[in-house]
C-alpha cells in the first residue's frame, strides 16, 4: 500500500462533490457563501479594519451552496476527496480583506473590493454618470439615503425654478 | 369521496363535543374537540371508522394564540382522505387524557409530549422517558418557544436502571450499526420479556429547524436524519412546503422519482447484505455488497455523491441528466437484475432463506393493531404502500405491483425485500423511457405564506414516512414533526421477540430493518448486572 | 503473508452514513486493503485502531468516556463532518460537538459521508504509510 494508486479504484465521475476551491483573487469578501452554508463551516467576521472570511473543511458537507451563492465564481467544487490529516489546523482556509471607511460618517461599512465591483457591474448595465456613482458608492447605506433625498430635493427646487 | 362525509358522521354523532370544522382540501379536514369527549371521538374515528394512524404532534402556539394544540392526524385508506383531531390546550393546563387504552400505537407519541413540552397524558400506563436521559430535568423541556436551541443542561447523560437478571445487547456491538439498546429478560432459554431503549441517536433535529436555519438549508437538514433513507425525509418536507407553495415541474417529478427508487434498492441490498452476514452466510454478504456497487455508482453518476444525493430543492431539483447519463444507468440497472436474479435462483441461498421460516412471527392481526408499516406489515398479508395509496411525484404515471405475501416471519420479509428491488427496476426503466422535456425548477415560487399547515408523506425502504409541517414568520419554520416508519415498527419488536430463543433476539429485532437515526429516541433499560452478548451466533429453532 | 489489523468502531449518535462506508471500506471487495486482512472486533483492548463516527450525544458520552480510559496509546480516528467539528448540529442542545471534544484524536478524516477510498487513505495515515496533503492557506489582500 505504498501509492495513491492501489487506493484510488476509479477516478471520480465528473461533477463529483469535492472539497471547495477558492480562488481569493476573485473573492470580494461578501460573505454571502457565509449565509448560504448550512453547517455554518464557513464564517464571516469584521476586526480591526479588516473583514475575515475562514472556511472549514472539517465541517463542510460538501452540498455546493457557496458554489451557487458567491457572485464572482470564485468558489467551486472541485473533485478531490483525500482530505485526511492529523492536525485540524490543516483543513482551514484564511482571507483577510481591507474595509472600506464612510466618506461621511467615517463607520466601516463594506469591502474595498465589494465596492468596486458593484461600480463595475452598474457600469456594464450601461450607466453613464459613472462620478455621480462612484461619490454615492463610498458612502454607507444610512448616509448614501440621506445623500439622494438631498439629491432628489434639489432638483425639484431646480425644476419649480426655486434655485 | 370527500372529508366531508366523514366530518358529518361524527357531527351527527358526537353534536356539540365538536367546536369547529375547517375544510382545508377535499380530502383533508380539521375538527377541533373538547377536552372531556375527546377519548370518545377518537375511540370512533379510530377504531370504529377504520382508519390508521399517521402522526401525532404536539405544539407551543402559546406566542401567538396562548394554547398548547396537539394534533391527531388519521388517514382513511378507503377514501384517501385525512383527517386532524385536535385539542387546544390553554397555557395553565398541564396535562390532556391519555388515548392509549383505545388506540395503542400512540404509546411513544404521548411519552414523547411528555417529555419536550411538559404537557402529563393522564392515564398513560407507563409514563417513562422516551429520548432524554433519566438525569434530565424535568423542567427543561426542549419543544418549548422559552427554551433556546443551543441551551447547556447540566446532565451526565444517565440511562435506564436495570432490573435482576437482564441480557443486554448493544448499545455498542460489532453487529448493530446504530446505537440501541434491547434489553431481554428469559426464562429457559426462551425470551420473556423485551424491552427496546432508544435515545442514543438523538440530535435535537426538531428544534434545530425552528429558527436557526431557514426554508432552503431545512432539506440539507433532513437528508442527514439518517444515512440510508435520507432522501426521503427530503422529499417529505419538501412536498410539504409545495402543497402551499406551488408545484415543481414534470421533468423535475420524474428524476426525483428515479432518485428515490434507486435509495430503495441500495437500501435493500443492504439490508440483505447485514441479515446475510448475521446469520453467518458470510459469502452472500460480500456477494451482495459487490452487487450494490453498481447501484452506488449509478448515484454518484446523477447527484455527485454516493450518499447525501443533495439533489432537492424547493420547486424543482438541482441537477440535471443527459443522455450519456441515462445510457450508463440503464446499463448498471440491467447488469443489477440479472446478478441479482441469478443469485436469488441459486440453491445455497434458497437454502439460508429457509431456515429462516417460523421465527419471528407477527401475526396479521397483530400488525394492524400496532399499525406497523412497510415490508413488515406486506409481509404478514396488509396491503398498504403510500406509492398506491396517496400517490405523489410520478408514481400514478408507472406501473409495478404492490408485493404482498402471507408469510408473517422473517422469511417473508426478506421475500418481499427481495421482490420490491425488481419492481424498482421496472419503475426506474419507465421513466427514463418517458422522461419529459422542459425546465427543472419553477420559477413562480416567490413568497411562502405563513402560519400554514401542510403534511407531507412518501414510503420510504421501511415503510410510511409522514412529515407535519406548520410555516413560520421570517422565512423559518414554525413546527416540524418527522415521524418515521420505524417509530411505528418499533413498538412491534417486543411482540416478536416473546417466546423465541435467546440466540435468535438479534435477527428478530433487524427483521425489521431498524433505522435507529430516523426514530431519534432510545429507551435504555439496565439492571444490576451487564451481560456482552456474544456476536457470532447461529439460527437455532 | 498477509498482516492482520484488527479495528474496532463505534458511533456516537451520527445519521449511519459513514458506518456503512466504514463498512463498505473494511468489507466489501472493492475496496478493502490488499496486503492487511481485517477483523472487526468486540472490545477496545484487543484493537490495534480505532475507529469514531458521530457528533457524541448526550447518553453516549458515557461509552466514550470508558473508550478514554481503554485507549492507552491506540491510534483513535474521527470520521465525518460530525465526527471532526460537530456537523450540521454541532450547537445543538442534544450534542457534546466533534471527538476532539472528549478524546484525543490522531487523525481526523472529513466528509459527508466519507468515500471509503478516504477512510483507507485515513487508515494508511494511521499506520505511517502514507502523508498527509492539505494545509492552511492565508491569504492578506495586497
Amino acid at each position: 500500500m505504498s501509492s495513491i494508486k492501489e487506493i484510488i479504484k476509479r477516478e471520480p465521475f465528473e461533477k463529483f462533490r469535492g472539497k471547495p476551491e477558492v480562488d481569493p483573487t476573485k473573492c470580494i469578501g461578501c460573505a454571502a457563501c457565509a449565509n448560504a452554508c448550512p453547517p455554518q463551516a464557513i464564517i464571516a467576521r469584521d476586526e480591526d479594519g479588516f473583514r475575515i472570511i475562514e472556511f472549514s473543511f472539517g465541517r463542510c458537507i460538501f452540498c455546493g451552496r457557496c458554489e451557487e451563492s458567491c457572485p464572482t465564481g470564485a468558489v467551486k467544487l472541485s473533485s478531490n476527496y483525500l482530505l485526511a490529516t492529523t492536525t485540524k489546523d490543516d483543513l482551514k482556509l484564511v482571507m483577510k480583506f481591507r474595509l472600506a471607511k464612510c466618506r461621511k460618517c467615517g463607520r466601516l461599512f463594506a469591502t474595498e473590493r465589494q465596492i468596486e465591483h458593484a461600480i463595475s457591474e452598474v457600469e456594464k448595465a450601461g450607466y453613464t454618470n459613472i462620478e455621480d456613482l462612484r461619490e454615492a458608492q463610498y458612502y454607507c447605506p444610512e448616509c448614501r439615503a440621506k445623500l439622494f433625498a438631498e439629491r432628489v430635493l434639489l432638483s425639484l427646487k431646480f425644476f419649480r425654478g426655486e434655485v | 369521496m370527500s372529508i366531508i362525509t366523514v366530518i358529518n358522521e361524527l357531527s351527527e354523532k358526537f353534536k356539540d363535543a365538536i367546536l369547529e370544522k375547517q375544510i382545508l382540501t377535499e380530502k383533508f379536514g380539521i375538527i377541533k374537540v373538547d377536552k372531556n369527549t375527546f377519548l370518545d371521538v377518537i375511540d370512533y374515528a379510530y377504531n370504529a371508522l377504520g382508519g390508521h394512524l399517521l402522526t401525532m404532534a404536539g405544539t407551543d402556539l402559546t406566542p401567538i394564540i396562548g394554547k398548547y394544540v396537539l394534533d391527531y392526524v388519521i388517514g382513511y385508506l378507503r377514501d384517501r382522505t385525512k383527517l386532524i383531531v385536535r385539542l387546544e390546550l390553554k397555557s395553565n393546563e398541564k396535562s390532556f387524557p391519555s388515548a392509549v387504552l383505545k388506540v395503542p400505537c400512540l404509546d411513544y407519541y404521548e411519552r414523547e409530549v411528555m417529555e419536550m413540552l411538559g404537557l402529563t397524558p393522564e392515564g398513560h400506563p407507563n409514563p417513562k422517558r422516551l429520548l432524554l436521559p433519566e438525569d434530565w430535568p424535568s423542567d427543561a423541556t426542549p419543544l418549548n418557544k422559552s427554551f433556546e436551541y443551543n441551551k447547556r443542561v447540566e446532565t451526565k447523560g444517565e440511562t435506564y436502571p436495570l432490573k435482576k437478571g437482564a441480557i443486554t445487547i448493544g448499545p455498542v456491538n460489532p453487529e448493530l450499526e446504530e446505537p440501541i439498546r434491547l434489553i431481554l429478560y428469559a426464562e429457559n432459554g426462551k425470551i420473556k420479556e423485551a424491552i427496546v431503549e432508544q435515545g442514543f441517536n438523538y440530535r435535537g433535529i426538531e428544534k434545530l429547524a425552528e429558527g436557526k436555519l431557514n426554508y432552503e438549508k431545512i432539506h440539507f437538514l433532513a437528508e442527514r436524519i439518517c444515512g440510508i433513507c435520507g432522501y426521503t425525509h427530503s422529499e417529505c418536507y419538501v412536498q410539504a412546503i409545495e402543497k402551499i407553495a406551488g408545484e415543481p415541474p414534470e421533468r423535475a417529478k420524474y428524476l426525483r422519482t428515479i432518485m428515490l427508487e434507486v435509495e430503495r434498492i441500495h437500501s435493500h441490498l443492504l439490508w440483505l447484505a447485514i441479515a446475510a452476514k448475521v446469520i453467518g452466510y458470510v459469502d452472500g454478504a460480500l456477494k451482495l455488497l459487490h452487487i450494490r456497487e453498481l447501484i452506488m455508482d449509478v448515484a454518484e453518476l446523477v447527484t455527485g455523491s454516493r450518499k447525501m444525493y443533495g439533489l432537492m430543492t424547493i420547486g424543482g431539483v438541482r441537477r440535471d441528466i443527459d443522455d450519456k447519463i441515462k445510457e450508463k444507468v440503464k446499463e448498471n440497472i440491467k447488469k443489477i437484475e440479472s446478478e441479482f436474479r441469478s443469485m436469488l435462483e441459486a440453491q445455497e441461498f434458497k437454502d439460508v432463506l429457509n431456515k429462516l421460516k417460523g421465527i419471528g412471527i407477527l401475526s396479521k392481526e397483530d400488525a394492524k393493531k400496532l399499525s406497523v408499516v412497510g415490508p413488515t406489515a406486506r409481509a404478514s398479508g396488509i396491503k398498504t404502500d403510500i406509492r398506491k395509496d396517496y400517490p405523489y411525484e410520478a408514481y400514478k404515471d408507472v406501473d409495478f405491483e404492490v408485493q404482498v405475501v402471507d408469510a408473517e416471519d422473517i422469511y417473508g420479509r426478506a421475500i418481499v425485500r427481495a421482490y420490491e428491488i425488481f419492481e424498482s427496476i421496472k419503475i426506474i426503466e419507465q421513466c427514463l423511457d418517458n422522461l419529459p422535456e422542459g425546465p427543472i425548477i419553477n420559477d413562480d415560487i416567490e413568497f411562502i405564506p405563513e402560519m400554514k399547515l401542510s403534511i407531507g408523506m412518501s414510503e420510504a425502504p421501511r415503510g410510511a414516512d409522514v412529515h407535519y409541517l406548520i410555516t413560520g414568520r421570517n422565512n423559518t419554520v414554525y413546527r416540524w414533526r418527522v415521524r418515521a416508519p420505524t417509530y411505528a415498527n418499533i413498538q412491534a419488536v417486543p411482540k416478536m421477540l416473546e417466546g423465541e430463543p435467546v440466540d435468535n433476539a438479534l435477527v428478530v429485532y433487524l427483521s425489521i430493518d431498524p433505522c435507529i437515526a430516523c426514530c431519534e429516541r432510545v429507551i435504555v433499560i439496565e439492571n444490576g448486572k451487564r451481560y456482552y452478548y456474544r456476536p457470532k451466533f447461529r439460527i437455532r429453532r | 503473508m498477509m498482516a492482520k489489523l484488527k479495528i474496532f468502531k463505534m458511533n456516537t449518535g451520527s445519521c449511519n452514513g459513514c458506518d456503512i462506508e466504514i463498512l463498505d471500506a473494511l468489507l466489501s471487495p472493492r475496496f478493502k486493503l490488499k496486503k492487511y486482512e481485517i477483523e472487526i472486533v468486540e472490545k477496545p483492548e484487543e484493537a490495534d485502531l480505532i475507529i469514531l463516527s458521530g457528533p457524541i450525544t448526550l447518553k453516549m458520552r458515557k461509552f466514550v468516556a470508558e473508550i478514554k480510559k481503554k485507549a492507552n496509546g491506540k491510534k483513535i480516528i474521527a470520521v465525518g463532518s460530525c465526527g471532526v467539528e460537530g456537523g450540521i448540529w454541532f450547537d445543538s442542545f442534544a450534542t457534546y460537538g466533534g471527538i476532539d471534544k472528549m478524546l484525543d484524536v490522531d487523525v481526523f478524516i472529513p466528509g459527508c459521508p466519507v468515500k471509503p477510498e478516504a477512510v483507507i487513505y485515513g487508515i494508511a495515515i494511521a499506520l505511517g504509510l502514507e502523508s498527509p496533503r492539505i494545509k492552511r492557506v492565508e491569504y492578506q489582500e495586497p
